[in-house]
């Protein structure tokens, strides 16, 4: 299965696996008329705040609601990070139960009552190393091993570049960044996991500022034809105890 | 947000358009004849329920065909449209023409009617009436309850419950499509009989019945609200009865098998999962009972499969629109006190029967076409498909399903079911003994492969 980084919520769904479907669904444009992806990127950065602001920060909590209000259903998520790459995600669903996912360090694992507490490995491993980089959702040029402006397109009516990410394990997503704001506005992708492939298409608006840096406090994302929504509630960046980020006993019990 | 919670969720919440109460199904009671649409309203239903379907349908044949036909036939018919009924029968036509299960629309007042119920409880007779050879016959009596208290055997066959004949709630059956075939029959017969014997706790209800020598017997059931019941809401389906229970068996030979049975998949149900599990480990066999069991959230069911797998597998494939999606079991090696633990490795029983539907399916097809599991009982409902439930403007749900769904080995379970390896319907002689016959062929078959005399899968 795949996991991305909830940072993505916060703003920046910066790799997933497989993107190849918005190059299609983009508009043709003479490579000799596209801003340079590392320009594009750049411009993002100084449009979320700076890599100054950025790096003042080890910790951040999130505060997220999502729903999927086609199905009258909501859950309450809660997304702890600290840098370099510890994470701990706690998921309430009401009528589903909770369940938690993390990485700290060394470890990546899921636990939930349906499905029971596992360790994540290979793809699921790569993609939770992902997830869990404190930069990576705010200074994407650090993740990627390459990055390349391959068109533009329309997201919500705004005009965007397309650029093509690829991280050094191979994960791929195709994010479009406001042309005028420089903000990323959309991103699309094929996921792949345990679970099979699946087309996902994702909109970013409402950016609000926390701590002098800037993130989309909502999100649109259409996948198996449903759309599910997520709204920031609250993103504070406060010291975070590293026993957060500790694995639960039912996670230490697998590693015996 | 793309991440793996999403892509559970969505998963997840595949539930079963046939596990809905007996009384959420018909849209006979609630709101007044006649409630009023606006064509405006009107209009946005139809485009909603049909957009919907024309996103998500797998079958883009039928997408690219039929279904756009479907709109220009019926949208004018629709905005035409003056009372919220005229707008279902429109609707119900228009998924009429999909040839799948899992389509339904659930009208409003179904949802306000049971959500009211929730509070007032819901009366029950404690007892189980199901078609048997052409006749509404007790299956179960429930220990305690209202039908054991008035001396109501399992055998015996149902005459009538107040004013309505036996014979009045099987003819009606004839009207009724999806019950021409004998499963669906069995389905339509058990939802009439169900919704016959239940109302607000307290009140009496009036059941004639023939015994077992064909005398007839009249009780008076004071209807309760039965233990170990909890009504569940989840997301947009109505609110349903949701009852599990575990025990020790004594089988042939000193064997001993453990017996879990529930009836839907809903997430309360989980947690009573793991623990049965944990108290059964040491068991010769266990027995998973999910005869009456409509189905429920999709993935359940190979997060409990995943207690008989000793290695990462595949329960069942749904295949989408836009891709393919697996329904992932992983083996189960912690318990519920975070104990390093394996999973169960003994024989394991799947009872079954023409209500057992959807994640049923999937649970009991999926692993059986692992081999790791035998089916006895009766075919199951063959209405197997991922699906979900969207509101519709008018308040009104839309239960569509997403996704063609197979087991590992391809076999679809759709129109076809999860045929028993050992069949053992129940009888009236049986029945009239106190006896399972299902449950029995399990328990000998636990026996012989402790003995060495069958193979464990």
């Amino acid at each position: 299965m795949t996991r991305t980084p909830f940072a993505r919520t916060l703003g920046v769904a910066l790799f997933a696996l497989g993107a190849q479907t918005a190059a299609a669904a983009a508009q043709q444009t003479p490579a000799a008329n596209l801003p340079p992806a590392q320009q594009v990127v750049e411009k993002y950065v100084q449009a979320v705040g700076g890599r100054q602001n950025i790096g003042k920060f080890s910790s951040r909590h999130s505060q997220v609601e999502m729903a999927i209000p086609a199905m009258g259903m909501t859950m309450n998520i809660d997304v702890y990070q600290s840098r370099p790459n510890k994470m701990f995600m706690r998921v309430d669903m009401p009528g589903m139960g909770v369940t938690t996912s993390g990485y700290d360090g060394q470890v990546a694992w899921t636990n939930n009552a349906m499905q029971g507490p596992r360790i994540l490995s290979g793809t699921e491993m790569n993609e939770a190393l992902r997830q869990a980089d404190f930069d990576a959702s705010l200074d994407p040029a650090k993740s990627a091993a390459t990055m390349e402006t391959v068109g533009e397109r329309t997201v919500d009516g705004r005009g965007c570049w397309n650029v093509r990410m690829v991280t050094r394990t191979g994960i791929e997503v195709m994010n479009c960044f406001d042309k005028e704001t420089g903000l990323l506005v959309g991103s699309s992708m094929k996921q792949q996991s345990q679970m099979g492939e699946m087309q996902v298409d994702v909109a970013y608006s409402d950016y609000k500022e926390f701590d002098g840096i800037r993130m989309p406090t909502k999100t649109t994302m259409s996948m198996m034809g449903q759309q599910m929504t997520s709204t920031v509630k609250s993103v504070t960046h406060e010291p975070i105890p590293d026993s957060t980020f500790a694995l639960p006993p039912e996670i230490k019990a697998l590693q015996h | 947000m793309t991440n793996r919670i999403s892509r559970i969720t969505l998963a997840a919440v595949a539930l079963a358009a046939a596990a809905l109460p007996a009384n959420a199904q018909s849209p006979r009671g609630g709101a007044a004849r006649g409630t009023p649409i606006t064509p405006q309203l009107a209009a946005e239903t139809f485009d909603t329920a049909w957009s919907v379907i024309d996103r998500s349908l797998w079958d883009t044949a039928v997408v690219n065909g039929p279904w756009k036909q479907a709109r220009a036939d019926l949208r004018p018919r629709a905005l035409a449209a003056t009372t919220v009924q005229q707008l279902r029968g429109v609707l119900a036509e228009m998924i009429g023409r999909l040839s799948y299960s899992h389509f339904e629309v659930i009208p409003g007042e179904v949802q306000q009617r049971l959500a009211e119920s929730q509070s007032s409880g819901t009366g029950d007779a404690g007892m189980e009436v199901r078609l048997v050879d052409g006749r509404l016959l007790v299956t179960r009596v429930d220990s305690g309850g209202p039908a054991a208290e008035a001396g109501v055997r399992t055998g015996w066959a149902l005459d009538a419950v107040g004013a309505k004949t036996a014979r009045e709630m099987l003819s009606l059956l004839e009207r009724i499509p999806g019950a021409r075939e004998p499963r669906g029959r069995q389905l339509y017969a058990w939802m009439s009989a169900a919704g016959a014997l239940r109302g607000q706790p307290g009140s009496r209800v009036r059941v004639r019945f023939l015994d077992g020598n064909n005398r007839t017997v009249t009780r008076e059931l004071t209807l309760r609200e039965p233990r170990g019941v909890q009504m569940v809401k989840f997301g947009n389906l109505p609110p349903l009865a949701v009852s599990w229970g575990s025990r020790r068996l004594q089988g042939p030979e000193g064997t001993t098998a453990g017996l879990i049975r529930f009836s839907y998949w809903m997430p309360p149900v989980v947690e009573r999962l793991n623990a049965a599990m944990d108290s059964l480990r040491d068991a010769d066999g266990i027995v998973v009972d999910l005869r009456g069991n409509l189905g429920g959230v999709g993935a359940m069911a190979p997060g409990f499969a995943g207690h008989f797998l000793d290695r990462v597998d595949t329960l069942g494939i749904m295949r989408t629109r836009t891709g393919t999606l697996y329904l992932v079991s992983y083996p189960r090696t912690v318990d519920t006190q975070a104990r390093p633990v394996r999973p169960f490795a003994g024989p394991v029983a799947v009872l079954t029967d023409a209500m057992s539907a959807s994640t049923s399916e999937f649970f009991a097809g999926g692993l059986q076409q692992l081999g790791r599991v035998r089916v006895f009982g009766e075919p199951t409902a063959a209405q197997a498909l991922p699906a979900y439930a969207q509101k519709l403007p008018d308040g009104d749900v839309l239960m569509h399903a997403v996704a063609d769904f197979t087991g590992k080995t391809g076999k679809r379970f759709e129109g076809l079911g999860v045929t028993p390896d050992v069949a053992a319907p129940p009888t009236r002689d049986a029945l009239l003994a106190g006896r399972d016959p299902a449950l029995e062929a399990a328990l000998a078959w636990i026996a012989e492969v402790k003995r060495g005399r069958a193979p464990a899968r």
